[in-house]
């Protein structure tokens, strides 16, 4: 066929599924866009071009009852902007031929263009993030903070709070691990200043293939149940508390912490997770008018903490933690005195709201806390409420994909071998 | 990258079809290869069992840890129908201490064995020749075998102004005659006779101003016993009791001496394929004294539980069984 001829056709065609499609378009752009369908992220979107030169994306739909069908897009926005975060389309003369469709004869059905996953596009073509990762962020936030000393009966409400952070956590599927790193974190109160803040720390998870105990019972059929013993690692580099508990005069410098931790459980993808450390720390505490180091300390600690995602598509966050800790003084007058820290803590996020696809969330949080390793004049017990909001930048679409699940890896991994 | 996929459910396949068959072990429909069959007879053992004792006129409930190491075998010769099928159990360290019922000279309450072995010989067709001219062959209804015993150490603090004593079974040897003639392992019924040769050192109130006696049962040690285990090797039942007079050189002939015990065992689950068993431990004994020392009753009901780490078990192959379901 010569190139004109098939240009007329390519045209002609064009002609037959676009208007009708643009056609119905208006007459249903008074609907809900949810009522549309939609073009599928995951299957071939072909780019045709009509008689105007209008562009299109189109997509072959196959119906459950075997029928076929052609979804139709507009390629632009209604303003006439250029979509964004679509699929990359194909584009040829013969994709009907290429299908192994007769345009004339399909139905044509007008959609909406594919948007990736965790994102929704609209009946005007706009896209816009309908799914958070909170573990890959950078925050800011800001909000109230008041605290409360049970054990002398004080309490202030009037203190508010700056905080930041940055988080990141991925998955690595192949190595079957989990590294989650947070640098820059803290928050600052005042106007009773206070300073609270962590450096670098990380985390690392892995699920394991091989179960580490493994129980058969027998009564009845025998059956085999598996225990896995998931572990992890995790440090803790420079962790600051200048005035800790409302301590003048002291700033406590925890130099490094570092632990192992054990998942008895976890979610398929090791986002969420219940976790159990035990590690040590080791550190010091400071006169912050001249007098030079107090003491140095060093011991144990352990922890129970659990974070969980509680919805599909990342808005809501719930964790919570209990912690102790017995740092042992090494130098100084109180060389070998064992101290005690211990706390509590309990929170919730949720988004509210995104602007420009950043995600802006309400963070709730209390916590108690109580140390003797301060001098005798301040508070051991300390309560501490934070209400504020967050604004996360980057904060990408949660990526739910689980890892493939122990006795499929094995298996992968025996026919490997094999 | 498509044919990866086909091979995983190919195998999977295989592994949920490939039974291990005469093996200790079997693969799920997962293709997860576990241990349903034990050999309780061969074991490293390590428990512990509370319930009730009573030592003389005292009674108590404190625990008792139970260890010992087992080990079966089983060599076979010999043509169809004239086939003989040893059944060799030996033990080693076995017994039951009680580490908070007190001591004596520093050493706990304790009844353990330092070694003690049950040869049965079975035969498909056991028989006795006559020498009688021509010699005739004679069908004779037993397994035939031999117990033989040594170091067994009963160490019994003093309770309640008693004399404390320490009893060492030096040796004790017997013949066995087996009716039941099953040849299965851990499954025989048995009358057994033989000597036996006891020390003991006793004192009042404590040993360093005892006295020693010996005893010897010239063949006077008469003995019978039941034990019985499943093909699984997952419950198992024993009993055994015997009397055995004696001449003893403080007091002359004794003829009160008498011990019985009865075991049942249940595997309950497998651990990494190390199978926990409930126990039940029940026994009674009655121990002459001497004319300075009053005759010692001990007995026991206790229930527990105990780990059996396997030395043997069939495989279904030398290495991963998953592996062998492919080939």
């Amino acid at each position: 066929m010569p190139p004109s001829l098939r240009r007329i056709a390519w045209a002609g065609s064009l002609l037959l599924v676009a208007l009708p499609a643009q056609a119905q378009d208006r007459a249903s752009s008074s609907a809900r866009s949810d009522g549309k369908p939609r073009l599928d992220w995951s299957k071939d979107v072909w780019c045709v071009t009509d008689a105007q030169g209008r562009e299109f994306r189109v997509q072959e739909e196959r119906l459950e009852d075997g029928s076929v069908r052609l979804l139709v897009a507009p390629n632009e926005e209604a303003s006439g902007k250029p979509l964004d975060r679509v699929a990359a389309c194909k584009r040829s003369n013969d994709w009907a031929s290429t299908l192994r469709i007769d345009p004339a004869r399909v139905p044509r059905v007008s959609a909406i263009a594919e948007a990736p996953p965790g994102w929704h596009r609209d009946h005007q073509g706009r896209v816009f993030q309908v799914s958070f990762d909170l573990r890959r962020r950078f925050l800011v936030g800001a909000g109230w903070q008041p605290s409360m000393r049970p054990d002398q009966g004080e309490q202030e409400l009037d203190r508010a709070f700056v905080e930041m952070g940055l988080e990141a956590s991925w998955l690595n599927p192949d190595q079957r691990m989990r590294h989650t790193i947070r640098a820059a974190e803290g928050h600052v109160t005042f106007d009773d200043l206070r300073v609270d803040g962590t450096l670098f720390s990380y985390e690392m998870v892995r699920s394991s293939t091989a179960p580490m105990l493994r129980f058969t019972t027998f009564f009845g059929e025998p059956q085999r149940y598996d225990t896995r013993m998931d572990m992890g690692f995790g440090l803790r580099v420079l962790h600051v508390q200048h005035r800790p508990h409302g301590a003048d005069d002291r700033v406590d410098v925890e130099m490094g912490e570092a632990h192992a931790a054990w998942y008895p459980w976890h979610s398929a993808d090791l986002f969420d997770h219940v976790r159990i450390t035990a590690g040590a720390m080791g550190g010091g505490q400071y006169g912050t008018t001249g007098n030079g180091p107090t003491a140095y300390y060093a011991g144990p600690k352990a922890g129970i903490d659990a974070f969980f995602n509680l919805d599909r598509d990342g808005f809501h966050y719930v964790d919570a933690g209990v912690a102790g800790a017995l740092p042992i003084v090494v130098d100084g007058d109180q060389r070998g005195t064992t101290r005690r820290r211990a706390s509590v803590e309990a929170g919730y996020e949720v988004i509210f709201l995104a602007i420009n696809d950043q995600p802006l969330s309400l963070r709730l949080k209390a916590g108690l806390d109580w140390r003797d390793d301060l001098p005798d004049e301040v508070p051991r017990l300390e309560g501490n409420v934070f209400t504020g909001m967050r604004f996360s930048f980057w904060a990408p679409a949660r990526d739910r994909t689980p890892l493939v699940p122990a006795f499929t890896q094995r298996a992968m991994d025996d026919v490997g071998r094999f | 990258m498509r044919l990866r996929p086909l091979l995983v459910a190919g195998f999977l396949a295989l592994a949920a079809t490939g039974r291990a068959g005469a093996s200790d072990f079997v693969t799920d429909e997962q293709g997860r290869t576990f241990r349903v069959k034990f050999d309780p007879g061969s074991e490293l053992r390590l428990g512990m069992l509370g319930g009730l004792q009573q030592d003389g006129g005292a009674r108590s409930i404190d625990p008792v840890i139970v260890t010992g190491l087992g080990y079966r075998a089983q060599p076979s010769g010999g043509m169809k129908h004239e086939q003989v099928r040893w059944q060799l159990d030996h033990r080693v360290l076995w017994g039951q201490v009680r580490p908070w019922a007190g001591t004596v000279e520093g050493v706990p309450r304790l009844d353990a064995t330092l070694y003690s072995g049950v040869y049965l010989r079975h035969t498909d067709e056991p028989f006795l020749m006559l020498p009688s001219n021509p010699p005739r062959r004679m069908f004779f209804p037993f397994d035939v075998g031999v117990e033989a015993e040594g170091g067994r150490v009963r160490v019994t603090p003093s309770v309640d102004g008693a004399s404390e004593r320490v009893r060492v079974g030096a040796a004790r040897a017997a013949v066995l005659l087996d009716p039941l003639r099953s040849g299965e392992p851990g499954n025989s019924l048995f009358l057994a006779v033989g000597p036996r040769y006891d020390i003991d050192v006793q004192g009042t109130p404590t040993i360093t101003a005892g006295s020693v006696v010996h005893r010897v049962a010239p063949f006077t040690d008469v003995s019978a016993g039941w034990r019985w285990q499943d093909r699984d090797g997952l419950t198992s039942l024993s009993w055994r009791g015997g009397w055995f007079p004696h001449w003893a050189s403080r007091g002359g002939w004794q003829t009160s001496a008498f011990e019985t015990c009865l075991g049942l065992d249940r595997v309950l689950v497998a651990v990494n394929d190390t199978p926990v068993h409930a126990v039940l431990d029940a026994g009674y004994s009655r121990y002459p004294g001497t004319d300075s020392s009053a005759t010692l009753e001990e007995g026991r009901v206790l229930a527990g539980l105990r780990v059996g780490w396997q030395l043997k078990g069939s495989r279904p192959g030398a290495g991963d069984g998953r592996k062998m379901h492919i080939n």
